[in-house]
């Protein structure tokens, strides 16, 4: 068939972006190929490892597995949004800190979790960390770390 | 992924006839967290998507006066897991959301999609036998009802036919005092094995008026262990708690696993007892909690 086409009006990172896109492209290919945003990593494809996790409205989706339509008036948050010029966000300076990544594939997914967790619980326990970053893998074997930086990112959510 | 035309319906009926219109090429589109990974993988072809999202009566949870709670087609499992009301009304499906898959499939995915979608490893089919939920399906020109026990025909096949729209699900309130036992038994997040078990106080408090044992992930469909439920109703609590392993055994022979990826007939089996076992114990044990 002849691919429909629809406008596409969302805010990126707060920038007031508008495409035309067919209904069948994914938010990650819209992020990564039409908007640059390469930030955001394909991994699994399946939604079982987090690498692609940004967040719609705050809540965080799989942009391997979601259509780009869906974020039509929406807030759309990824890594690329979150320091302030060269200042890092607390999350993503925890996480450098703290040793919470090492090849740093799984990096923004982890961050852009953490950015969910926290807006929603500022002050976790270890077993809510735990339970709410399942779905985040890491293969470099690095979860004490990434819980640690975790910690520490809510401690300095909270001071500033 | 190949091209396909998105259709938002308001309502139910709108949503039917634009699936027919699309002469038998067209699918129900809610969360899509399992929908777009067959059309990803090129394994379901699509002209239509019919998206549902947005039919309001399909994103409520409601509770009637019979205290039978309602919950829409289009309800995502993060809200099943946190909503106030689900949590005092129906506990255990609170409880058993907090560990569905991830947050962001949670996020998206809804609890009709997981129903029709039918996959042997869900819990939502296990809950469904577990607490009789009935199901509502609306076809272009009759909607009828489905008890939980005829809604899985096997893997990936439900009752809900070529162009029927699952509506909502119904979950009984449960009886005062009754508790539950659910175990999992997961490879990362994929359970390969569940067993849950509901115990209803009888007449007398002091003992087990009702018993109902589901177990699931471990073959095609969800299946009741009646024998096993016979077994334990009519029994005082502690009688109960003594013949857990009696109505494991029960729950194991009756059961019909399947070999896996995860495990052999055999071990599945082996699984399904064990589970069956824990849950009957950590149903006595919220009892003697005072928990559900």
């Amino acid at each position: 068939m002849k691919a429909p086409r629809l406008e596409l009006h969302m805010r990126v990172n707060g920038r007031a972006v508008a495409l035309e896109i067919e209904p069948r492209e994914l938010l990650i290919d819209v992020l990564r190929n039409r908007l640059g945003l390469t930030g955001t990593k394909k991994s699994c494809d399946v939604e079982v490892c987090g690498a692609c996790t940004v967040l719609v409205d705050g809540k965080t989706v799989s942009s391997c597995t979601y259509l780009a339509f869906e974020c039509e008036g929406r807030d759309v948050q990824t890594i690329e949004g979150l320091a302030d010029g060269e200042t890092l966000h607390p999350i993503q300076q925890a996480f450098v800190d703290h040793q919470g990544l090492q090849c740093g594939f799984c990096t923004p997914g982890m961050i852009m979790a953490t950015k969910a967790l926290l807006d929603e619980n500022p002050d976790p326990s270890v077993p809510e960390i735990k339970a709410y970053m399942r779905g985040n893998i890491c293969r470099c074997t690095g979860y004490h770390a990434i819980v640690t930086s975790i910690q520490h990112a809510a401690r300095e959510t909270a001071r500033s | 992924m190949r091209p396909f035309e998105h259709v938002r319906c308001v309502s139910a009926a709108e949503a039917v006839r634009a699936w027919h219109d699309a002469g038998n090429e067209a699918a129900y589109y809610a969360g899509g967290t399992e929908l777009l990974l067959l059309m990803k993988q090129g394994l379901s072809r699509y002209e239509r998507l019919v998206d549902i999202k947005h039919i309001a009566a399909l994103g409520e949870i409601a509770s009637t006066q019979q205290g039978v709670v309602r919950i829409g087609a289009a309800v995502t499992h993060r809200r099943l897991e946190l909503s106030p009301e689900l949590q005092r009304l129906a506990p255990l499906i609170s409880r058993v959301e907090r560990d569905v898959a991830n947050v962001r499939v949670r996020n998206v995915g809804t609890i009709g999609g997981n129903l029709c979608f039918a996959e042997p490893h869900s819990d939502i089919g296990v809950l469904s036998l577990l607490l009789e939920a009935t199901m509502t399906i609306q076809g272009l020109d009759q909607v009828r009802r489905v008890p939980a026990w005829e809604f899985f025909r096997g893997p990936y096949e439900s009752a809900v036919e070529q162009g029927e729209l699952l509506l909502h699900i119904e979950f009984p309130a449960c009886r005062e005092g009754t508790r539950t036992g659910y175990q999992r038994f997961r490879h990362h997040e994929r359970p390969s094995c569940i067993a849950g078990v509901l115990l209803e106080p009888g007449e007398d408090p002091g003992n087990c008026g009702r018993a109902v044992v589901a177990i699931g992930a471990a073959g095609y469909v969800p299946q009741r262990s009646r024998s096993a439920e016979a077994a334990l109703s009519g029994r005082t609590w502690r009688e109960v708690a003594a013949g857990a392993a009696e109505a494991a055994a029960l729950t194991a022979a009756e059961s019909d696993p399947t070999e896996d990826l995860t495990g052999s007939v055999e071990y599945k089996r082996h699984l399904v007892e064990v589970l069956t076992r824990r849950a009957v114990l950590e149903a006595v044990g919220r009892m003697e909690e005072g928990q559900a």
